[in-house]
């Protein structure tokens, strides 16, 4: 060799790059264009795709490809641009790793985004180990051998492991790709045969775009052509991101909106640098091809969000009408119930006090248990009519200050017949302290005798106990019976309206599904909470009530 | 999420890589070791050809 290196490199007069990347040696500003297009997109993608489901493993993954894949187009911007032969060395090294790396992070994502699931620890060790030979033998001659100043080109000579087995693996991870999505796509539903095509399809172009720069530049020699794999990567990643958003569900007006935005202000910002109009055609062609692809998916989702919006307000006026049906409905039945069960309750009452005139004692009895369902029908249609009042707020609470003990003995001691009369015991646990609370006294008296009246209702034997106590300026009443219980099916309509439990009839014919609901209604107008705790059927139950403590300068009662 | 037997295979994984770009970093940027291959009629005939 006749010449020095360093004379040779000299010769080459290659420009000095700025920030790594920035640098003359780098022929076109579409490189440039194509670069930085695909780095912010891939990035950006991967940002929003993770910010909008972090706990969600298919999203970190597309989170961690994006990220990776961004890194890989930095890393060859540097190759076009930067002219120390020891960093093309190293770089090009380090995206021996990464190239193979986005391929098996793509088949660990199709996997758990078909699968649903993390993949098994074994297929975790099988995926990433055919990376292993790469990473060892990276420092050495295995991977690059030297560096080839011959034509200026500032390229390393590649040895067996960038050569070949950088390749293969990358087959092998396609490969494993389309095996798997066909097995499972065999196997399916039409549902989720839909989603592994969209995915694997989206998959399979992304890394195939990937691959395409290397094959179009090799074979033809044009290393301009051969951008049009950057510029198409970012599209197939879009659509990545689009899958997981129609799949899963989150906003994608936002990412086309805001992906068509960057593609647009990119096609402005390379216009400005690029001085041959055929570049500014090239530039042109893949912006337009971006927002063909991304403005279709955002004007898609546009359209289809309108639609549900007309389908739903049309919903909301039929649902309306029905509500405004349903309650006038209800209003009219029952104040018609009422006054019937009303004058026949006093027809009942004459016979019975003797205003009709002296009655046979057969008919008397029958005049009782007319008397007594008269006033169950009437409690019935109060409970519902309170419960439809108190939903559209027509209730007014009285709220002063009342000491709830006063209000639960009350009942408790209204209670006690009925209860000895079914053969239950009705207990008490109340010390002498003061419970005062702020609320309507007569509709507290309502849900505290609901309360219990449920329990008597479903208490074949036993006892029935009723607590107060206090809890951080809580007060806690606690109904507990030792009745059927509650299963934990039924829990989920015990405060409903109309919310009657599996078997409840059997047991309580004149259950009417409102009167613990009237309770809830009646204990949140008082900023309070209700709620029931089973072991399951036959165990029994505890019916809770938390309110607030009165506060000291509460208005008394009858004040 | 992710099991602890996957964490900590991740994470061996992340360090072994990380170790290995280190010494590449190390051969290639620090030492400078790798050969510089020139074919100077090629060499000529390209710069002949600029």
């Amino acid at each position: 060799m006749g010449t020095s290196i360093q004379a040779f490199i000299e010769l080459c007069q290659w420009d000095t790059a700025r920030f790594l990347i920035f640098s003359d040696n780098v022929f076109g500003a579409l490189i440039y264009y194509s670069h930085f297009l695909a780095f912010f997109l891939a990035l950006f993608i991967g940002i929003i795709v993770f910010i909008k489901g972090r706990k969600e493993l298919v999203n970190n993954l597309l989170f961690l490809i994006m990220t990776t894949f961004s890194v890989w187009v930095f890393f060859d911007l540097i190759l076009w641009a930067n002219e120390k032969d020891y960093f093309v060395m190293f770089f090009w090294s380090v995206m021996l790793i990464i190239e193979p790396l986005i391929y098996a992070l793509c088949v660990y994502f199709i996997d758990v985004f078909i699968e649903k699931k993390d993949v098994s620890f074994k297929k975790k060790v099988g995926i990433f180990s055919l990376l292993l030979p790469v990473v060892v033998l990276l420092p050495t001659k295995f991977a690059l051998v030297s560096f080839d100043l011959s034509n200026c080109y500032r390229e390393p000579i590649e040895g067996f492991i960038a050569t070949y087995y950088v390749y293969l693996i990358e087959i092998i991870y396609a490969g494993w790709i389309l095996f798997f999505a066909i097995k499972r796509y065999r196997k399916s539903t039409p549902d989720i045969k839909k989603q592994i095509i969209f995915i694997t399809s989206g998959v399979v172009l992304f890394l195939l775009s990937f691959v395409s720069g290397n094959i179009i530049g090799s074979f033809t020699e044009n290393w301009t052509l051969a951008q049009i794999g950057l510029f198409s990567m970012p599209i197939f990643a879009t659509f990545l991101a689009y899958t997981i958003v129609k799949f899963r569900t989150f906003n994608v007006k936002l990412i086309g909106a805001q992906a068509l935005v960057w593609s647009l202000g990119f096609l402005v910002l390379g216009i400005l640098f690029i001085r041959k109009i055929e570049n500014v055609r090239l530039v042109g062609f893949a912006t337009l091809a971006l927002i063909i692809v991304v403005g279709y998916l955002l004007i898609k989702s546009v359209k289809k969000e309108i639609q549900q919006k007309e389908e739903l307000a049309q919903l909301n006026v039929y649902l309306e009408n029905l509500l405004k049906q349903r309650e006038s409905l209800v209003h009219l039945v029952t104040h018609k119930v009422k006054g019937s069960f009303t004058h026949s309750k006093y027809i009942f009452a004459g016979m019975l006090d003797g205003t009709f005139g002296e009655v046979a004692p057969e008919l008397k009895k029958w005049a009782e248990k007319g008397l007594e369902s008269d006033n169950v029908g009437i409690n019935t249609v109060d409970l519902v009519l309170n419960a439809a009042n108190m939903q559209k707020g027509l209730i007014k609470y009285e709220m002063k200050k009342t000491d709830l003990k006063d209000i639960v003995l009350k009942i408790l001691s209204e209670k006690k017949a009925p209860a000895e009369t079914a053969g239950l015991q009705l207990e008490k646990e109340i010390n002498g302290n003061e419970y005062y609370i702020s609320g309507d006294v007569f509709w507290l008296k309502e849900a505290v005798n609901n309360l219990v009246e449920n329990s008597l209702k479903y208490t074949k034997q036993g006892k029935i106990t009723v607590s107060l106590e206090k809890k951080d300026k809580k007060i806690l009443l606690t109904v507990k019976d030792t009745g059927i219980g509650i299963t934990p099916e039924d829990k989920k309509n015990l405060f409903t309206e109309g919310g009657r439990g599996k078997d409840s009839v059997k047991i309580n014919v004149d259950s009417t599904g409102y009167g613990l609901y009237s309770v809830k209604l009646i204990v949140e107008a008082h900023k309070g909470r209700v709620w029931a705790e089973s072991e399951g059927s036959g165990k029994g139950s505890q019916f809770y009530v938390e309110l607030p403590i009165a506060s000291p300068d509460s208005k008394p009662n009858g004040a | 999420m992710i099991d602890r037997k996957s964490k900590i295979l991740f994470g061996i994984s992340a360090f072994v890589v990380m170790i290995s770009i280190v010494i590449t970093y190390y051969r290639y940027v620090v030492l400078k070791d790798f050969e510089i291959f020139t074919d100077e009629e090629m060499f000529n005939k390209s710069l002949s050809e600029e």
